[in-house]
Formats: structure tokens, sequence, C-alpha cells
């Protein structure tokens, strides 16, 4: 299984590729202005957090628009990444009503694949002073905080799932869990 | 086809499967999308409620029941 992680300039995009290393799964760290067709042979893709304000700085997300539309397989969207793919398919960001930087309590609302088997409640880590304000309408929401109303979503027919927090970060709690549940929808829909 | 997916998913269970797997193999199989999967294991898991309960006997019981 070869899942791709596309650098958005996040401070943890290291973290994302170590994890999925300590899962066995041969992975690296490829530029977000990577070709698409030479990222078009993974399995799937991780989208990684990233610096730039999505709402004001969208160029430079690179080629996130690109794999969005055109990878066939599995796609995992962190943090920033989260935020440029709602966008990127008809919703908005803005200004969070109150950033989150540290520890706050998830509630799952739909397990999805991605929360399965996992408490209703339990601990991540948030780094993110922008947030998505409305979903487009292919995406669900399947988790929020106190402070967030759209912490995790999926697409309604494509393995595209979104992340506002961390799962990469060893203060999220059930991270690894998280990750090993996208691989499984790698593992049952890679091509 | 959703009652051979789901009766497949549940007769042709792996040791280490749980119900997504079981199920998402089954469809593969039939070459059917990823949204079938979606939809099939969102009738599934709305039958299961929200106490959680294991989607092979819930998948079992939906078996049973049509």
């Amino acid at each position: 299984m070869k899942v791709l992680v596309v650098d958005n300039g996040g401070q943890w995009t290291h973290r994302e590729w170590r994890v999925l290393k300590y899962l066995k799964v041969d992975t690296k760290i490829v530029p977000n202005s990577t070709p698409f067709e030479e990222v078009e042979e993974a399995d799937a893709l991780v989208l990684s957090g990233g610096s730039p304000s999505v709402a004001c700085e969208a160029g430079r997300m690179g080629n996130n628009g690109v794999y969005l539309d055109r990878f066939p397989g599995p796609i995992l969207a962190i943090c920033a990444g989260h935020q440029f793919m709602c966008t990127h398919f008809g919703g908005s960001i803005g200004p969070a009503q109150r950033p989150e930087f540290g520890a706050a309590a998830l509630h799952v609302l739909e397990e999805g694949e991605i929360f399965s088997g996992l408490p209703k409640q339990f601990q991540v880590w948030e780094s993110h002073n922008d947030e998505v304000k409305s979903l487009p309408d292919a995406f669900q929401v399947l988790a929020r905080t106190d402070d967030c109303p759209i912490e995790a979503v999926r697409h309604r027919s494509r393995p595209l799932f979104g992340l506002q927090f961390h799962p990469e970060v060893e203060n999220t709690e059930h991270g690894y869990e998280i990750f090993q549940n996208f691989l499984k929808v790698v593992e049952s829909w890679k091509r | 086809m959703e009652r051979e997916c789901l009766a497949e998913a549940v007769e042709k269970r792996r040791k280490e499967d749980d119900f997504e797997q079981s199920l998402s193999r089954a469809l593969r199989r039939r070459d059917q999308p990823y949204e079938s999967y979606i939809q099939l294991i969102g009738k599934v898991r709305e039958a299961a409620g929200k106490d959680r309960k294991d989607l092979f006997k819930v998948a079992e019981q939906l078996l049973g029941s049509t």
C-alpha cells in the first residue's frame, strides 16, 4: 500500500509521514507542487496541514485542487488540507469564532469510517485560526468540538475525509486508530 | 444486489475483518463503486441504532427480515 503525504507546509507534516511509516505503509512526503501524473499511482493521499491561511493564500496550496479533482483513491485532508478541500468543493472558510490551540474535546456525531470503533468523545490537538464555515452539499459532518462545529467531514460518495484537528500529534487520543481506520478504507478501495 | 452483498459480507467474513472491510470486499468483487458502499453501510448503521450493535449481527437480521 502506497500513501503519499502532500506537504502543504505544516509544522507536523513529518509526523504524518512517521505515523504511516509506523503503520508499515510505503510512504513519502511530496511537495504540493508535484504534478498529478507523479501522484496518481499512489493508493491514497494525505493532504497535510499547512501554514497558509487558505482563505487568502489558496495559491500556496499548489496542486491540491488537481489531486482532489482527479485522484481516484481515498484522500485524508488535515487542517489546512481539510479547509482547502471544503472550499474547493464549494464550501467556505473564515476566521474561527474561537481559534483553537491545544487540547480540545472532540464529539463524534457519526462514526463514518474514520472514527469506527472509537469513543464518542475524546481529546484532540488543535492549531487553527480559521475554520470551515459552510460545508459543500457533497460532504457531511462527522464531528465537532465545543468551539468548532465542523471538525471532521466525509464526502457522501467518494472516499474523501477531512479533519480540522491533528491526528498525527501525540496529544490526540486515538490518533493512530484514526490513521488505521483510514488505511482500512485504502485497503478496501484501492485499485 | 444489496442483499447479495450483505449475505456475502456475513458469510465470507475473514477472521480479522470488521464489517466495513467485509462489506467493501463484497461490493468490490461486484465492481460496485464506493458510493454504493456508503449507501449500504449507512442502512446497516441506521439499523444498528445508537447503541452500536455488532454490524454483522445487524446485517444478519436485515437479511432475515427481507
